[in-house]
């Protein structure tokens, strides 16, 4: 049970020099920034310049990653879909290295509700945003009344507890994971979590990423349509 | 009072949202293999629109899971 509780529960890390308390997931989620914009930054500088019109095995990887997630934010929006290809294709990163970090035995930074409240406030204000870019800002207020002005207060309470679920929604999920890996090591160390590990850690990342950017992107067509 | 027995039954209730979630799986499921098995050609359009679907169903029962976390790791 202790040890159980150690692990639903993040702990805090102080850092020496600055003298100064962090979360444990966030300084993990510090090194995943770190990761991806090193990562980005040496991929346009040396990769980039030398992408041929003839692609090469890894410009091929990038360039259908890239086109997927292209592919499929403008199947999901019809407004705005360009500026968002970005966003998504960065939060999808994010997490999957999330999980990724997780093989090295870190605690989950996601399973961590400070960290997925992060994401969802990001969903949030995007969801205003783009109705206020695409509709101006009377047709956002007039947007909450949308089939009949009663209605508003239900519109306006539905839209606040959009970033409430999505974060719920993956946070339980990552804890869930986190959980039964967590008991799958204490019962039978070391070979048959392994094979476990392949659907908690990897593909169980893939799945709530994408459960959550699509989730996103409906709220936003939603609003933007309303 | 020692309330700690009432907790873990709080958080047993909470838990109980499993039943309607495992109830819309399995008839969304239900449902989408009947679909393939009308069309196969629609296979994968009708898996990724149900995946999508699962993942919805399923939070209503990450959310009773959520409460009964917080129902026994608060410390009051």
């Amino acid at each position: 049970m202790e040890s159980l509780e150690r692990v639903i529960a993040p702990g805090t890390v102080s850092i020496p020099v600055l003298n100064i308390e962090v979360g444990e997931s966030m300084l993990v989620a510090w090194a995943a920034m770190v990761f991806l914009i090193l990562g980005a930054a040496a991929l346009r500088i040396f990769v980039i310049p030398k992408f041929r019109d003839v692609p090469g095995r890894f410009q091929m990887l990038i360039e259908t990653m890239v086109d997927g997630v292209s592919r499929y934010t403008h199947a999901n929006l019809n407004k705005g879909a360009e500026g968002l290809v970005p966003y998504v294709l960065t939060v999808a990163m994010y997490i999957i290295l999330m999980g990724l970090f997780q093989l090295f035995g870190v605690r989950a930074p996601m399973a961590d509700l400070s960290m997925t409240a992060g994401l969802a406030l990001i969903s949030f204000f995007l969801i205003l945003a783009y109705a206020v870019r695409y509709k101006g800002f009377w047709g956002t207020i007039k947007g909450f009344g949308h089939p009949k002005p009663f209605m508003a207060p239900v519109t306006i309470i539905t839209d606040l507890a959009k970033p409430l679920s999505l974060a719920c929604r993956l946070f339980g999920n990552m804890l869930g994971g986190l959980i039964v890996m967590e008991l799958l090591y204490a019962v039978c160390a070391p070979i048959i979590p392994a094979f476990f590990a392949i659907y908690f850690d990897l593909f169980h990342m893939l799945i709530q990423s994408y459960i959550f950017l699509t989730l996103t992107m409906v709220f936003i067509r939603e609003s933007v349509e309303r | 009072m020692d309330a700690s027995g009432l907790i873990a039954i709080a958080a047993g209730i909470a838990v109980l949202t499993g039943l309607g979630a495992a109830l819309g799986m399995g008839i969304a499921a239900g449902k989408a293999v009947e679909a393939i098995g009308r069309q196969p050609e629609a296979s994968g359009k009708i898996s990724s629109t149900l995946l999508l679907a699962l993942a919805i169903i399923e939070s209503t029962a990450i959310y009773g899971f959520v409460i009964a976390l917080i129902l026994i790791f608060t410390k009051a």
